[in-house]
């Protein structure tokens, strides 16, 4: 059994995989810096759905709702359904909001070392520094005409305990992230970019605080 | 007495001792090194020292090392080749990381097995107040937050993820006590941030007593050898094992500096004076009698003997080596001298004596292990002297030219012989009065005792301001018939305790209760959780699926099932964050059961002994306070009890040789106190418990310097031979103790050299008086 909340680590993935570039690309025709540049040009709001297999449960379990890149490195998760929770995070900040938008005082994982890695990890990365990335994973990457595909694999043990396997498909920008974590259960989240003028304010609301 | 039979008696008392030595010899010599065995004991309650004596025996083996880079990286790899090698070393018992994923995982079980029975102090307001609801929003976010499914597999058997708050709640109050974010775990080693400076932590227990001297010297060759093959970092450390390997350091070196000094010194005076093998011989039988004597008596009555005492017992042989001196000066007129000297040497050994049991009569074990010592090494070397010494003298020879020179010396002071002068020094005490009730109490702290060397002191504030570890000398202690009773003392308590954090007087504190709540409590929790279980509560998880109508059956019944399954100290004990803090619980005490609470950041203590005051069973202990009040206590007592001495001694006096040379005697050592008083005061800013007691020996010896003149009949050239030689060793011998790096130590050598140095200056002067006062001539 292990007690941890993990939604600050992958949340942190999201963020990464979005607006971060890759290094390491294995095919020399796979051009990394289109890539990157292809993300760093994406749309800052998008929707996403997420579908989790999950072991222990009978039916998957799905969602939706609404992902803001803000300027300052600073993210908005907003799941709409089947309930509506929001998630504000940035190096420094990690918020939650319950359907009410009241702050939710679940105690603080915070201190967790492993999710600390991780969160520091990709927080790290987020801010351009590439080197911990390759201290914690082996990317393999493959182009075609209709967009890329990168695998990350991870090699530090404390990240392999929670994670097998972390695929991102892409063209102008995420299509798909899935990810397995080490007790077999897969997420898949699909993204779609939005221009959605209200909801990108709404969101925004959540920046303020 | 004839001298075969004196002899014979010698030799006797000396297989007697022998023979204890042998005993002891047998179950083992052994050398104490801790501080603590020489304080007195401070609670009026033998539970609260008992108490005390617990934690700190344990709380002493900790070691925390701080390693500071000039990157993260370089201090995280740093501190775990340094982790490593210190674990290679076997001196150590754990190192103190941050816990194993089995560890936390153990944890994890144990709070989940008792799920039903805990709730943080917040959950159960927020159960009260707003119910399920609350509680059903966080699952839910918790769920659909991309990366969660640990804690979804919780949720048939903990849907509101009581296990997991309450874990989080606990190790939330263990771990982030006091600190501010500038601390994190990366890979395992603990960082901090300060200043600019990054600084790797590792805190390790140590497997022996930090008294341990193997312990002591591989530990400090294991820092000495990572030091030099990691120039580039810094390595900080601190923990009693270091501080005791100092002073033992310190004080190993005293001893053989102040004991080979002041032997090499006697042994040349004895060359010089006497001019003959026989006199070094004996004297140095003497001394070696006196120092078997000491040893023996004091192993014998304290079941082993302090460094400390061998240090200052080391100064024994300038003072014992006094009767051998006597003895041969007297061999240079007389071929019987003992008859001579008989009545000043026992006089003389009477006044140390007295001024030794002055020592003992403090409570201090420290300060009586010194006094058994000295009187008993004094008796041996007398004895060695009045017994063994007419069987092998010889009559001796001193060269003219020193005795010449101590005539001169004594009679150039004679130019200071007027009335006058001396009704001068009588303004001395009265300076030495004013004085003494000027100087602050400052000086009567524990850390008297202890050579604190500075780059260690150092290394200490800046390791205690960044790990903010809890104060180790000043903590509550907790007394109470069960661990329930003790768990609900603890309860009761929090009220107060928040009280002192919102008074400022301490930051932060930590106890058990906050760990393991009592039955009482967790009833309560059990209780309060019956009225959501039901499936209006839980309706949201059913809806979604999260919860099927079958699990929610088995939920139902598990929680039935565990009526009155609550946490028991003892198995969260055993658990590996039990034993992390494990320090908190001292166990059983005199058939009572005891337990801590740790404070941090004390601001102020007088609310804290009022709350200790207020509580029956609630003990404040305040080592380093309580004992700095007892010295400051015991130096007024004492300087007392010097001033009943002295008038006792004067009427003593008085009785056999009239008040005029009474007073004459007495006067030697009174202006010696005083003006050991004043230079001290100027020297050191103040005059301790320690410079005190050295009074008491200023005062012996100085009342001796007076009955030499008064016993002898005839003006003397021996007598000023005599003293004068033993001026000398006494000043070296002292001299050398005031170099000692131990404050008291040093405080009670200034205070000896000054006082006796005053009274040799003084004696020939005192002695023409007295010799005029009974009628002798002077030339």
């Amino acid at each position: 059994m292990k007690l941890y909340s993990f939604t600050a680590t992958v949340l942190a993935f999201c963020i990464f995989l979005i607006s971060s570039p890759v290094s390491a690309c294995a095919q020399p025709s796979c051009h990394l810096k289109n890539i990157t540049s292809n993300i760093k040009s994406q749309a800052s709001l998008h929707e996403f759905t997420q579908e989790k297999s999950i072991q222990v449960l009978a039916n998957p379990l799905k969602s939706s709702g609404y992902l803001l890149l803000a300027d300052n490195e600073t993210v908005v998760w907003q799941t709409t359904t089947p309930i509506k929770s929001t998630t504000v995070i940035s190096a420094t900040e990690f918020k939650q909001f319950n359907k009410n938008d009241q702050p939710i005082t679940m105690p603080s994982s915070a201190d967790t070392q492993t999710s600390q890695l991780i969160s520091s990890t990709f927080l790290a990365i987020l801010s351009g520094n590439l080197d911990s990335l390759n201290d914690n994973f082996e990317v393999t990457s493959l182009c075609n005409d209709s967009g890329w595909d990168l695998n990350l694999e991870p090699t530090n043990s404390r990240i392999q305990r929670l994670i097998k396997q972390i695929h991102i498909r892409g063209s102008q920008q995420i299509d798909q992230l899935d990810f397995t974590e080490s007790n077999g259960d897969i997420t898949s989240i699909v993204f779609s970019a939005t221009n959605s003028q209200q909801t990108e304010k709404q969101l925004g609301t959540y920046l303020v605080d | 007495m004839s001298t075969n039979l004196r002899f014979a008696l010698w030799i006797l008392l000396l297989a007697m001792v022998g023979g204890l030595f042998y005993s002891q010899l047998k179950t083992g010599l052994s050398v104490e090194t801790n501080i603590l065995r020489l304080l007195p004991k401070t609670e009026v309650n033998p539970f609260a020292e008992k108490a005390f004596q617990r934690f700190s025996d344990q709380n002493f083996k900790k070691v925390i090392v701080a390693i500071e880079a000039s990157t993260e990286e370089q201090a995280v790899n740093s501190s775990k080749a340094f982790s490593s090698s210190l674990l290679d070393t076997g001196l150590i018992q754990s190192l103190d990381t941050q816990l194993s994923q089995q560890d936390q995982e153990a944890i994890g079980q144990l709070y989940f097995n008792h799920r039903f029975h805990l709730l943080s102090e917040a959950d159960q307001l927020q159960f009260q107040e707003k119910g399920s609801e609350p509680f059903i929003d966080a699952t839910l976010q918790l769920v659909y937050s991309p990366l969660s499914s640990q804690l979804i597999s919780l949720l048939p058997k903990d849907p509101y993820l009581l296990s997991y708050r309450y874990l989080q709640t606990v190790t939330g109050s263990d771990v982030n006590a006091n600190t501010q974010d500038q601390r994190r775990f990366v890979d395992d080693v603990l960082v901090y941030r300060r200043d600019g400076k990054i600084y790797a932590v590792v805190t390790a227990t140590l497997k022996a007593s930090p008294f341990d001297s193997l312990t002591q010297q591989e530990l400090k060759n294991q820092i000495q050898q990572f030091k030099q093959s990691s120039p580039d970092i810094e390595l900080l450390y601190t923990g009693a094992v270091f501080y005791a390997q100092h002073a033992a350091a310190s004080a190993k070196s005293e001893i053989s500096t102040i004991g080979l000094g002041s032997l090499i010194g006697v042994i040349i005076l004895l060359i010089v004076a006497f001019r003959s093998i026989r006199p070094l011989l004996l004297t140095l039988t003497s001394l070696a009698t006196g120092i078997f004597f000491g040893f023996t008596v004091t192993h014998l009555a304290f079941g082993s003997i302090h460094i400390l005492t061998l240090v200052f017992g080391a100064s024994l042989i300038g003072v014992a080596v006094d009767y051998s001196f006597h003895y041969f000066a007297s061999a240079n007129e007389t071929p019987s001298p003992l008859k001579k000297i008989i009545m000043a040497i026992t006089l003389g050994l009477l006044s140390s004596v007295i001024g030794y049991a002055a020592l003992f009569s403090t409570p201090f074990p420290g300060l009586q292990q010194m006094a058994v010592f000295c009187a008993t090494g004094l008796l041996g070397a007398f004895l060695t002297v009045i017994l063994l010494f007419d069987k092998a003298a010889a009559k001796s020879n001193s060269p003219q030219w020193i005795l010449r020179l101590f005539h001169g010396l004594s009679q150039l002071s004679l130019i200071f012989r007027h009335k006058a002068f001396l009704l001068s020094l009588l303004i001395l005490p009265v300076l030495a009065a004013i004085m003494l009730s000027q100087v602050d109490d400052d000086n009567d702290s524990i850390r008297q005792l202890q050579s604190i060397p500075p780059e260690l002191y150092q290394q200490e504030q800046t390791i205690q301001q960044l790990v903010s570890a809890p104060a180790t000398n000043q903590f509550f202690v907790v007394k109470g018939g069960s661990t329930d009773e003790l768990l609900k003392q603890l309860e009761r308590l929090d009220g107060s305790l928040v009280k002192l954090i919102d008074e400022n007087a301490i930051n932060d504190y930590t106890h058990l209760a906050q760990f393991v709540p009592s039955i009482e409590v967790q009833d309560r929790n059990y209780l309060l959780l019956s009225n959501y279980m039901d499936g209006q509560s839980l309706a949201p998880l059913l809806e979604l699926g999260l919860l099927s109508h079958e699990q929610h059956t088995e939920l139902v019944q598990s929680y039935l099932s565990r009526t009155g399954n609550s946490l028991e100290l003892g198995d969260w004990l055993k658990s590996p964050l039990g034993q992390r803090l494990s320090y908190l619980w001292l166990g059983d005490i005199d058939n009572q059961l005891a337990t801590i609470v740790t404070l941090h950041n004390i601001q102020k203590t007088q609310p804290l002994e009022e709350l200790a005051k207020n509580h029956q069973n609630l003990y404040f202990i305040n080592k380093v306070d309580k004992v700095s009040a007892m010295f400051s206590e015991y130096r007024e007592k004492t300087l007392l009890m010097l001033s009943i001495a002295i008038a006792a001694i004067f009427i003593l006096l008085t009785f056999k040789y009239g008040s005029k040379i009474s007073g004459l005697i007495i006067l030697g050592p009174l202006v010696a106190s005083s003006l050991a008083i004043i230079i001290n005061i100027m020297v050191g800013g103040s005059f301790n418990l320690f410079s005190t007691l050295a009074l008491f020996l200023v005062f012996g010896i100085g009342i001796d310097y007076g009955l030499f003149y008064s016993e002898s009949n005839k003006k003397n050239l021996y007598i000023i031979l005599a003293i004068g030689l033993s001026a000398i060793t006494t000043f070296l011998s002292f001299g050398l103790l005031s170099l000692s790096e131990t404050p008291a130590i040093h405080a009670f050598g200034l205070t000896m050299l000054t006082g006796i140095l005053t009274v040799f200056l003084l004696s020939p002067i005192l002695g023409h008086h007295i010799y005029k006062a009974k009628g002798l001539s002077n030339e």
